[in-house]
């Protein structure tokens, strides 16, 4: 992402922490489950396989799943730290990591923002303080939307000032040097 | 008819599945790391992420081998 020359960063969104933890807890539970199951279900359960073939049979399927559950964590990880919403005083800029192999890329000047608007609903979105923030363009086509922000309502008014700000600048152009 | 892999032992399937989740892996870790390196906006969490990322995957590698070579 290149930005450019004396461009400034005015807030950097990205999507509250609570969304990495509930997928680790998904994976943790996927990562216990067959553990307990393996020590639960009966011996005999490979049927005509030996009892000295079907441990081993039985680890090596167990650390593939674990290895599975391990590249689904990073690829998470990646998706969610690596999607990010950048407001800078010149332009909003909605970085989309959708997978391993897809990423999306969308910009929109700062002056053709129209309205933002922010939605909070549910105990744990209150709770935890996020929710989805919509910034309304001039361009129907581009509305940009962060679904589970970190605090929504400081992130619409950073936007707001930072539109506010420019609308300032072009007015007043000798003011901000 | 019989299926073909019912004629190889369970050692042979396992190490036919071994060398596919390697492949796979590998092809999954390269696209990773490409995102890491080139679009993570912190180059010391980048580098956090792939060493901790790379030295799990080695040690799951290392078991399955492990497991494989004990049948």
């Amino acid at each position: 992402m290149r930005f450019d020359d004396g461009e400034k960063i005015e807030v950097v969104i990205r999507k509250h922490w609570l969304v990495f933890a509930a997928a680790l807890f998904i994976i943790g539970v996927f990562t216990v489950v067959p553990y307990v199951l393996i020590h639960i279900l009966p011996a005999g359960i490979f049927g005509g396989i030996p009892a000295s073939v079907a441990g081993p049979v039985t680890a090596f399927f167990y650390l593939l799943w674990l290895l599975i559950l391990w590249v689904a964590l990073f690829a998470f990880w990646t998706n969610y730290y690596l999607n990010i919403w950048i407001i800078t005083d010149r332009r909003v800029i909605d970085i989309v990591q959708n997978g391993l192999f897809s990423r999306e890329l969308i910009t929109a000047r700062l002056e053709k923002v129209q309205d933002v608007t922010t939605n909070t609903e549910g105990i744990l979105h209150t709770l935890f303080d996020f929710g989805t923030v919509v910034i309304h363009t001039a361009d129907d086509m581009v509305n940009i939307v962060i679904t589970n922000a970190a605090r929504p309502g400081l992130a619409r008014e950073k936007i707001l000032n930072a539109h506010a700000a420019l609308l300032e600048r072009a007015i007043h152009p000798g003011d901000s040097i | 008819m019989v299926f073909p892999l019912m004629n190889l032992g369970v050692a042979q399937i396992l190490w036919i599945v071994f060398w596919i989740a390697l492949v796979i892996v590998t092809l999954t870790t390269l696209a990773f790391y490409y995102h890491w390196g080139r679009f993570s906006p912190n180059h010391l969490g980048a580098i956090a992420t792939i060493i901790v990322y790379t030295l799990g995957t080695a040690v799951l590698f290392l078991a399955l081998l492990g497991v494989l070579i004990s049948l």
